[in-house]
């Protein structure tokens, strides 16, 4: 059942990128990934995965623009912000976006934030 | 000017200036009345003599009927037209000479046939002649006629009075009565009430509207059937009356060409005109004797005034000028004046009485004669006395010159220290601008003139709101009644506030202002505000928070790589590492884990100092938040082995508050209450509702039984990057932020935050939060 679930990780700085990649195929997901908002926002439309992890601040085409063109497609995905802005005006623009997923990468590990990939997925 | 001369004057003005007005009002109306009176005049004789002439007229035409009615006439010229005879004619010659003898004034008489021819007259000679063409037996056989009138051949005019002879309702024949116009012109001759030059004219129309005299003029004795005035000239009063108008005419000249005042009246049967007229020059003659009558009595009158005025003037001011020159003597010292006046007026018994204060004050003087020699004695001892008094007074006056000296000396030091005070105002570098209780510009220095961009010359009396713009930092228009100047003149108290001046050509300038009200008596008298350009300062420290924040930002994404590669190290699926190499690890996993705190530390006080700060209040289940902020820390309580307890209102506490902050804060207190005590130690939570009902409070207290914080530190404990001199050698991964941001968020929120401590036994925070009023129970 794991092995099922898609993401799409749109993240420009390629260590964390990287890390990210290593950890959530370790855990068994299908990774893709993207370094700018409008490579990722092409591959969410061709791939059609079934969780997208945002960064804000991202090349050609930011985070929350993308998620706004996201919900646009009506393809039901989900998606989290994953960035390290913690200001109170980008945290509210980003929820204005509906997605209540908010996570500040530095106070996050990387597990828990895998484990709350799984969660909003539904998978163990 | 002399009282007499006064009285003069008045007498004269109250009795001439009436006479005066009253003449001048009455001489110019005397012609008008006199003009009124003439033409009144006239037209009462016009209408007698109207009277006169319609009773002559029906006086001949009843003799003409009554002649015309003679029944042996009417046989007799009846039998004659039949049948001629000596007898016949004899009878009706005999028949009217008797008649001429009856009547006066009768000059002959004729009788006709219908054919015009003579059949019987008084005059033999006229016998058989024809008459048919002559105007009076056209007119009379038709019917009477009384009106004719014509000229005799002998000279002096006829008048032809001639009427049908009527039998069996046939008329046979005409008789004509030839008169004198002696009734007439005894009519018109009659200038009874006329003057000189009045008259009454007969005229009639000649047939081609002209005026012709029936009879004689005053001044033309021959105007009877020989004078005519055309009818062209209308002002003449003979041509209006032929007319028929009967009316007053004041503009009119008469057939001598003189102004006249007429009446005309009209005879309708006859065509008969009657012109009564004066000449304007004599009907006037009376106004203007009158008018000259009238000035000599007025000035008669004035004279009579001036004569009468000044002998009485005189004897109402000559007792009063006697009076007053005894006074004048009197009042000189002369006492053996006495005067009577034996009037028994006012100015008598002022005379008296005059006389009987003379007589008081001659007894006064020979008293005060005698109680001289002893006041002069008295006086002696009095000059004496005075003359010790003196010398104290110029003791007293050397006193006085003293103190002038020293208040003098005041003077000068109070000019000098204004001087000073003028100087330090001037050249003192921050602007500073001096107002009066209402706000207007008393002074201002150098540095404020430039700050404002005003000159002091014109600043100075306008009002300060009016001559300064002020913002607030967010751009929004200042007014004047939350202006730093006007609540401390209103509230008497100093206010410390930032604002942003907006110049002339809209450049700003951010500006510290402190405003305090200059009180005197307990009353505002005016206010002086200390202005300093902080602008560079703001922008600097802007600069500096946002390069923090930034560069905080850029700081977050390295640590976070070292942050899951060493996790993922230490999560042994990358591989194996030695025991030594996981603690190195690990190492480094908590060091990247206080720097990433820091960063946090740092963020979040930037955007406090940024003022970004931004509260999001929702209800918050203040036990739940405590709960929650001991589990995150529980791994840390364990290691150390703290008991921690909470006290805590049974039931639900909910308050509106943003729950990040008040985190935060509570987080820092308990985290400091772990860190900060040696192991096995005991910390308790409490939180408690304080305050009135109206206003109620919250306030959490963290107690902890730990090292303690040193009386010196404990004045900087809530200063940034301060830490205790103690806290360094128990955690040396502290920072130095926590308590100041703790602080900074808590004022925020509009609570305040306070410690207790003693060195080695412990300490207490307390954190105080007013209840928002949604509370839920």
């Amino acid at each position: 059942m794991k092995k099922n679930k898609k993401i799409v990780i749109v993240e420009d700085d390629l260590a964390l990128l990287r890390a990210l990649k290593d950890k959530f195929e370790s855990e068994g997901f299908k990774v893709l990934t993207a370094a700018d908002g409008e490579k990722g926002l092409g591959m969410v439309k061709k791939e059609k995965p079934d969780l997208v992890l945002i960064d804000i601040l991202l090349p050609k085409m930011d985070g929350i623009t993308m998620a706004k063109e996201i919900n646009k497609l009506e393809l039901g995905t989900l998606m989290m912000f994953l960035t390290n802005l913690s200001d109170p005006e980008k945290i509210s623009e980003a929820m204005a976006t509906d997605i209540t997923d908010y996570l500040v990468k530095s106070d996050w590990n990387i597990d828990e934030v895998v484990g709350r990939v799984k969660q909003k997925l539904g998978v163990k | 000017m002399k009282l007499s001369s006064k009285i003069f004057f008045i007498i004269l003005g109250v009795s001439i200036a009436p006479l005066l007005i009253g003449g001048y009002v009455f001489y110019f109306n005397i012609q008008q009345q006199v003009t009124n009176i003439v033409l009144s005049k006239l037209d009462a004789i016009a209408q007698i003599q109207k009277n006169r002439l319609q009773a002559d007229i029906d006086d001949k035409n009843e003799m003409l009927s009554l002649f015309t009615a003679k029944l042996q006439l009417e046989s007799d010229l009846n039998s004659f037209n039949n049948k001629p005879t000596l007898d016949l004619q004899e009878s009706m010659n005999n028949n009217m000479l008797q008649e001429q003898k009856n009547i006066y004034n009768i000059k002959k008489i004729l009788l006709a046939n219908t054919a015009g021819k003579v059949v019987a007259s008084t005059e033999p000679g006229l016998m058989g002649s024809n008459i048919s063409s002559q105007v009076f037996f056209e007119k009379g056989i038709k019917q009477n006629d009384v009106y004719t009138i014509l000229k005799d051949p002998a000279g002096g005019t006829y008048r032809y009075l001639s009427g049908p002879m009527i039998l069996n309702g046939k008329t046979i024949g005409v008789a004509i009565i030839v008169t004198g116009t002696d009734d007439i012109s005894s009519l018109t001759n009659d200038y009874t009430g006329l003057g000189n030059t009045g008259e009454t004219l007969l005229v009639e129309n000649d047939g081609l509207g002209n005026a012709l005299f029936l009879s004689a003029a005053r001044f033309d004795k021959n105007a009877a059937l020989t004078r005519t005035i055309l009818k062209s000239q209308t002002n003449v009063p003979a041509v209006v009356a032929i007319t028929g108008e009967e009316k007053l005419l004041t503009n009119s000249v008469d057939y001598r060409g003189v102004p006249v005042f007429a009446a005309t009246r009209y005879i309708k049967s006859a065509g008969w005109g009657i012109v009564v007229k004066i000449d304007k020059d004599e009907a006037l003659a009376t106004s203007e004797k009158l008018k000259n009558l009238f000035l000599f009595i007025i000035l008669a009158i004035i004279f009579l005034i001036i004569i009468t005025a000044i002998p009485v003037s005189f004897s109402i001011t000559k007792p009063i000028k006697k009076l007053s020159d005894l006074s004048k003597k009197v009042a000189g010292g002369d006492l053996s004046q006495s005067l009577l006046l034996k009037t028994k007026d006012e100015i008598g018994s002022l005379s008296y009485f005059l006389n009987q204060m003379v007589g008081s004050l001659k007894k006064v003087t020979e008293k005060y004669k005698n109680l001289d020699l002893n006041l002069e004695k008295e006086v002696k001892t009095a000059t004496s006395r005075l003359e010790n008094q003196n010398i104290f007074l110029s003791e007293a006056n050397k006193a006085m010159l003293n103190l002038s000296e020293d208040l003098e000396q005041e003077r000068n030091n109070l000019a000098i220290a204004k001087t000073n005070n003028d100087a330090v105002i001037t050249s003192v570098g921050d602007a500073l601008i001096v107002t009066d209780a209402n706000g207007l510009i008393i002074n201002m220095n150098p540095a404020a003139e430039n700050m404002f961009g005003l000159s002091s010359s014109s600043a100075v009396g306008k009002s300060i709101f009016s001559v300064s713009v002020i913002e607030d930092e967010n751009g929004e228009f200042v007014p004047e009644e939350k202006r730093a100047i006007k609540i401390s003149l209103t509230k008497k108290k100093t206010v410390h506030t930032n604002y942003v001046l907006v110049r002339e050509k809209k450049t700003k300038v951010i500006i510290a202002v402190t405003s305090a009200p200059v009180i005197l008596n307990g009353k505002v008298v005016g206010g002086v505000d200390v202005l300093r350009d902080i602008t560079t300062e703001k922008e600097i420290d802007k600069a500096k928070t946002e390069f923090v924040s930034l560069a905080s930002h850029q700081l977050r994404t390295p640590a976070t790589a070292v942050k899951w590669y060493s996790e993922m190290l230490l999560g042994k699926k990358a591989g194996k590492l030695s025991a030594r190499q996981l603690k190195y690890v690990g190492e480094i996993y908590h060091g990247n884990e206080r720097m990433i705190k820091l960063i946090n530390n740092l963020l979040s006080i930037s955007r406090i100092e940024l003022g970004k700060i931004s509260v999001k209040n929702e209800l918050v289940d203040v036990k739940d938040l405590l709960k929650s902020i001991i589990t995150e820390q529980k791994a840390e309580i364990l290691k150390r082995k703290h008991k921690l307890t909470v006290e805590q209102p049974a039931g639900e506490l909910k308050v509106a508050a943003d729950p990040v902050l008040l985190r935060m804060i509570l987080g820092n207190f308990i985290s400091n209450a772990v860190k900060y005590t040696l192991k096995k130690g005991e910390i308790i939570c409490t939180i408690k509702k304080e305050g009135s009902e109206e206003f109620p409070k919250f306030i959490f207290s963290i107690k902890d039984n730990g090292i303690g914080i040193p009386g010196e530190d404990q004045k900087r404990i809530f200063e940034k990057l301060f830490r205790a001199s103690n806290s360094l050698e128990v955690d040396k991964e502290g920072n130095g932020l926590g308590l100041y941001i703790a602080k900074k968020i808590t004022e925020t929120l509009g609570g305040k935050v306070w410690f207790e401590s003693k060195l080695g036994k412990g300490t207490t925070f307390y954190l105080e939060l007013p209840l928002k009023k949604d509370i839920i129970k």
